[in-house]
């Protein structure tokens, strides 16, 4: 082997590789190190009484259930109003709206929003919702806040969806002679549906660890009951786990671990469902 | 060329933004016959036959002047419907497009559009169109079956029978085998010889040889021009004008 330009670019290439390789660990051990603590103190918690018991003063006694039921109740809600909103704006966007200078400015806004600060929204969301509607501390408000705060990641998502879509499919929809109204509702979104639900539960998962916003609204953190309608006020899990955190006592601490245990498979079984979708999606269709 | 066309064209200009793509071009297109568009790329033909079905619509810049009427009706007039010509001027593309659905719910989607729920009436025309597209001995099995399963060159026999099913008058090619291997080629190039008992014809082709085997006129495109049309044989045998040999014999192109 002679020394030469080869053998240099072969270290570089080595060093380009282990460089990368350590990027990639740094990241991994930190992720574990965080979940491996958070077993460590939180697991033993996790148990059905700490499931179905309502907060307390004594940590040993307190529970998550209002936080869980509230979490489903504002996701349920959340996802039933953002999904049919930024599908139907993504759908008008790309296939109804027509190319001009106002669509592209609508276009950048929504692209812009997405990146605006959650407390923003819980703002936002307390000057309206909370405040001029008088939803009050509600439920309702809090959905209609996190739906805010997710619906130009849902519209985003469509429009990329739709864009993915070959051409050729229209074509061959339109030279059938159908609308474009049939041509989207037949064709194109079906097949577009695997790409948009998984963009629609990610940002769902997002909205699910959310704590500003709804602090900003004014969630309670001590909810001793389950609320019976959508105008009750309510707390969700990562709001109770907030207040365990900021208690002195180690008993609290130890729950508020348990608590992020329970959120983080939560969001693990939406991910977990949404690769399944993103699976199916790129195995069955072949181009 | 005496008699009614089922297309005439007279004095068709189109452009795509600035650029002129079409000047002047007459034709008249007859029913049941083949008619082959040939010419070297860019000079306009696959343009052309998109302008007899209202393909073009869907381009954003897309213009064009001058009348093509069929069966006596101007299609580029205010009161025609690009929704029904299309059903009665059918498509066929470059690239076999089947949707990615069973081989039977491409078939169906195009009278199932017009409300045709008739679950007899569909199976009847499923059967019927992939028999007319020579594809029914090869998937009457595997009729529910992905149609994106198939090979190329089933897929552009599907893609035929999907045209065929709403029953149009016409059927656009537009350059139907330039992805196919020889084999499913001639397959095809057969289908298109028997199609014209039933349908006007009108086929888009880079290949001369299939020009020259599959239709009854031939037109030659060069820059937007239609620099000659006439009978096929014509054509390759004897043709007016020089670029016209010049192409045929594969001086340029």
């Amino acid at each position: 082997m002679t020394k030469g330009p080869l053998s240099r670019n072969k270290l570089i290439d080595r060093v380009f590789k282990i460089t990368a390789l350590v990027a990639t660990v740094v990241g991994l051990v930190f992720l574990s190190v965080l979940i491996i603590d958070i077993l460590i103190d939180g697991l033993g918690r996790v148990s059905w009484s700490f499931l179905t018991s309502f907060p307390s003063r004594r940590p040993e006694r307190a529970g998550i259930l209002s936080a869980i039921v509230g979490t489903l109740w504002v996701m349920g809600l959340t996802a039933l109003f953002s999904f049919p909103l930024g599908v139907c704006a993504g759908i008008y966007l790309e296939e109804y709206a027509k190319k001009g200078v106002l669509t592209k400015l609508v276009e950048i806004n929504i692209a812009n929003l997405a990146g605006v600060p959650s407390i923003i929204y819980g703002l936002l969301g307390l000057g309206i919702f909370v405040r001029t509607l008088a939803l009050e501390r509600s439920v309702i408000s809090g959905a209609l806040t996190l739906t805010l705060l997710i619906l130009p990641i849902i519209i985003t998502t469509t429009r990329e969806s739709l864009k993915a879509i070959p051409f050729s499919i229209r074509e061959a929809s339109y030279a059938l002679g159908a609308t474009l109204w049939q041509t989207i509702l037949r064709q194109v979104l079906p097949v577009a549906m695997p790409g948009i639900l998984t963009g629609t539960i990610l940002a769902l998962s997002r909205a699910i660890g959310e704590t500003a916003p709804l602090i900003a609204i004014g969630a309670l953190t001590y909810i001793a009951f389950l609320p019976e309608s959508v105008f009750d006020p309510f707390t969700v899990l990562p709001i109770q786990t907030f207040n365990w955190v900021s208690r002195p006592q180690k008993g609290f601490a130890t729950n508020a671990a348990a608590a992020i245990i329970v959120l983080l498979l939560l969001t693990l079984i939406m991910n977990s469902i949404a690769i399944y979708l993103r699976h199916r999606f790129q195995r069955r269709i072949k181009w | 060329m005496v008699d009614e066309g089922v297309f005439s064209i007279l004095k068709l200009n189109a452009w795509y933004g600035k650029k002129h793509v079409l000047k002047e071009v007459d034709m008249t297109i007859r029913a049941n016959h083949v008619t082959a568009l040939i010419g070297p790329s860019g000079c306009g033909k696959s343009t052309f036959i998109r302008c007899l079905n209202r393909m073009n619509d869907l381009i954003p810049d897309f213009r064009l002047t001058g009348e093509i009427t069929h069966e006596g009706m101007d299609i580029y007039s205010p009161e025609a419907d690009p929704i029904e010509i299309r059903r009665r001027i059918g498509m066929v593309f470059q690239k076999p497009n089947p949707f990615p659905k069973s081989i039977y719910n491409n078939i169906a989607y195009g009278l199932r559009i017009f409300g045709v729920k008739d679950k007899k009436r569909l199976d009847k025309a499923v059967e019927e169109s992939l028999k007319k597209a020579a594809l029914w001995e090869e998937v009457k099995e595997n009729l529910h079956q992905n149609a994106l399963t198939l090979s190329g060159g089933q897929q552009q026999r599907l893609c035929i029978a999907r045209a065929i099913a709403v029953n149009p008058e016409v059927i656009l090619f537009d350059e139907p085998c330039s992805a196919l291997d020889p084999i499913a080629t001639a397959k095809i190039e057969d289908l298109i010889a028997k199609l014209k008992k039933d349908y006007t014809v009108v086929i888009v082709t880079h290949n001369m040889q299939q020009a020259a085997r599959v239709s009854d006129f031939t037109g030659f495109f060069m820059l937007g021009d239609l620099a000659e049309f006439d009978v096929t044989e014509k054509i390759f045998t004897t043709p007016a004008n020089k670029l016209t040999e010049d192409y045929i014999t594969g001086r340029f192109g």
